[in-house]
């Protein structure tokens, strides 16, 4: 027997009473490929690193379970066909890594809601850290350019000083 | 000797509460560069074994779309 841990994205436009069933059914999967299911948690919607199946977002769940590495492959397959989900992940972990059920997946839906919004909010920390960075860059970059401008300019100005103390510059803007 | 006081302590060894795990993509985002890429162990002092489990993590959260495979910061 060994233990397993699986990561689902499921689809973002369920919510609600979808969403629950979709968790249900997976779990049902999960104990007619594995064993016995130890714990789900709904993490929410989050935003993806990258676009999968053009969606921006998506609803992370995580189930934990015991089972047997043939019947992992079947029930991989079987998520691989499902429509709703847009990506899977299953792991081995350690029996240390393993969780008992807090909460019930009725009350993690309907938290993952009011939570989702911090969930979003980290990652927009995560673009403006990026968004500051790149001015920062820009605007020493911008500096630099102005600076050897300067530089240029009052090269310039001594190069017109000079041309102004020679006697024939002066007679050529005389002419 | 100097060449030995001059060398980073690996951040996991030193402190316990850091877990490596694919889920904290917080903690994983520190050894990414802006592109996306992992930084070498030896640019970060993390030891050999903890870079051999950070890798892994890592990869393991590119997979579900915690952290980027790869970032054009001119995009955003």
């Amino acid at each position: 027997m060994r233990y397993y841990e699986t990561v689902v994205i499921i689809h973002p436009a369920l919510e609600g009473g979808l969403l629950k069933d979709n968790i249900v059914e997976i779990q049902k999967l999960a104990e007619q490929k594995g064993g016995d299911l130890k714990n789900t948690e709904v993490w929410g919607r989050k935003k993806l690193a990258y676009l999968i199946d053009k969606q921006k977002y998506g609803t992370y769940t995580m189930l934990q379970f015991t089972g047997d590495g043939v019947k992992i492959n079947e029930m991989n397959v079987e998520l691989e066909h499902n429509p709703n989900v847009l990506a899977y992940m299953t792991i081995k972990i350690n029996k240390t890594e393993m969780k008992e059920q807090t909460a019930d997946l009725d009350t993690q839906i309907d938290g993952q809601s009011s939570s989702s919004p911090e969930a979003d909010e980290v990652n927009i920390a995560v673009a403006t850290e990026i968004e500051e960075e790149i001015p920062d860059v820009g605007v020493k970059y911008i500096q630099k350019i102005l600076e050897e401008e300067d530089e240029d300019i009052v090269a310039g100005n001594e190069l017109e000083a000079k041309l102004s103390d020679d006697p024939e510059a002066e007679e050529d803007k005389e002419n | 000797m100097a060449f030995i006081s001059q060398r980073k302590i690996c951040p996991f060894c030193e402190n316990s509460e850091m877990v490596i795990n694919y889920k904290e993509y917080k903690v994983l985002r520190k050894f990414l560069t802006e592109q996306g890429k992992i930084i070498p162990g030896f640019v970060t002092g993390v030891c050999s074994n903890h870079q051999r489990h950070l890798t892994r993590a890592i990869k393991q959260s590119r997979n579900i779309a915690l952290l980027p495979f790869s970032t054009d910061y001119r995009d955003i």
